[in-house]
């Protein structure tokens, strides 16, 4: 039951010893190791930031001031965490700051709301899945928003999340519960059962 | 909170950490002798399941990384100095002036042609000063009698400087104030006690000390000569 995901990889973890190397050739100040990390992460970095700012005005300032401060900082990388764990810890403070600068969202998109979702055919295209999805992860507060794309998307462990986040890893599981049941009511359809249906797990 | 309660509760929590592969192996085989019993946490499994599939999907629209990469670069290019570099270059020679990177060439001429600038200031209110003002007629309200002492120090002052900082800048290297400040902020100085070219000096090195202190220059009176 649960060996079926066992040889499922997370997305950065097949990446971490290429990722070391890069780090350490752009503390020496080579620019194209910095190009190659920067392009090795462009994708993933953009969903992430996507999700948590929900503003795409703001992805790529957010990417570039990651970037910006992992080439001022890769020496300081010690190896103490993944490489993938540090980058995305910097791309959580940078996303955090980009998310005060352009200010809330604006309101149309806003919470998904329950009818709007109702609304939505089962039998969903995979565009349609991922807007309903999107919709779903923008009503959630923006901690509990990243702890499930950093958990889900990008692979990363309980504790990991905690370092990125620079919180308690009790908080991150916090987050990540009330974020479930959150989800659990608002995406109906992709649990397969009635709208209204409330967990009794709360 | 009996034991199926407590595992139910445990596996439920550690759903989403055993889809990631970031699970430990005992929570894994907990959750899975729970879930054999407990139709809600499969049920709840096969949901986070299909939220992970989903979430998993690829960006549609990642944005233009090689217009991204390009800005970045654009970046980096405008300030080629990274902060763990200036560190470095204590134990690195210093560059050349032809290989300074274009910020720093213009930073560097700045500097010069202010103290060019500063010291053309300083000249010409000197000058000035020494045609139109007689010479010691400098006095304070507290002070009866005016100073009539030959200066031999002229200085310009941060404008941040506060005049209790003066004070304590003049105390502490024996000076006091002749005349000033001129159009151009120039104070003119002479020792309190001691005139002699080696009090001079101190006093010199005591302004220069001082990162408040723009300019501190004596002045050849021919009298005071400062020693070689």
């Amino acid at each position: 039951m649960l060996g079926a995901d066992a040889d499922r990889e997370p997305v950065l973890a097949r990446d971490d010893g290429r990722d070391r190397e890069l780090l350490q050739e752009i503390a020496a100040g080579k620019r194209g190791a910095l190009e190659q990390l920067y392009f090795n992460y462009h994708g993933r970095l953009g969903q992430f930031l996507a999700r948590l700012t929900g503003r795409r005005d703001a992805i790529e300032e957010a990417i570039n001031d990651t970037f910006w401060i992992v080439w001022q900082k890769a020496a300081q990388f010690r190896g103490d965490s993944r490489p993938s764990t540090w980058i995305m810890g910097i791309a959580w403070r940078c996303g955090l700051k980009a998310l005060r600068r352009s200010g809330p969202l604006p309101p149309e998109h806003g919470e998904a709301t329950l009818d709007a979702l109702s609304s939505i055919d089962s039998t969903l295209a995979a565009e349609e899945l991922r807007e309903w999805l999107d919709s779903g992860l923008r009503s959630l507060p923006v901690e509990q928003r990243a702890t499930m794309e950093l958990a889900y998307f990008l692979g990363h462990s309980c504790e990991e999340i905690g370092a990125i986040m620079n919180c308690p890893v009790n908080t991150v599981k916090a987050r990540m519960f009330q974020a479930r049941i959150k989800l659990r009511n608002l995406l109906p359809t992709l649990a397969g059962a009635p709208s209204k249906e409330k967990l009794n797990h709360e | 909170m009996n034991d199926l309660m407590q595992s139910h509760r445990r596996t439920w929590e550690a759903i989403p950490w055993i889809l990631n592969g970031s699970a430990s192996e005992a929570q894994r085989r907990s959750a899975q002798e729970h879930l054999r019993v407990c139709a809600d946490c499969r049920e709840s499994l096969a949901f986070e399941q299909r939220l992970r599939d989903a979430m998993v999907q690829p960006p549609v629209n990642p944005g233009d990384a090689e217009q991204g990469w390009r800005a970045l670069c654009a970046r980096l290019d405008s300030a080629p100095v990274r902060a763990d570099s200036a560190r470095e270059m204590k134990s690195v020679p210093l560059p050349t002036r032809w290989s300074l990177g274009g910020p720093v060439r213009w930073l560097a001429a700045a500097v010069i042609i202010e103290a060019l600038a500063l010291g053309a200031i300083v000249t010409a209110s000197w000058i000035r000063g020494s045609e139109h003002a007689p010479q010691g007629a400098y006095r304070t309200l507290s002070r009866p009698e005016p100073i009539n002492a030959a200066p031999t120090i002229r200085v310009v002052l941060s404008p941040v400087m506060t005049l209790e900082q003066f004070y304590v800048l003049l105390n502490s290297a024996h000076l006091q104030v002749v005349a000033g400040p001129g159009e151009a902020g120039v104070w003119s100085l002479a020792p309190a006690a001691d005139a002699s070219a080696v009090a001079t000096a101190a006093a010199l090195r005591e302004l220069r000390g001082n990162p408040q202190v723009r300019f501190a220059e004596p002045i050849d009176t021919g009298v005071h000569a400062l020693p070689p």
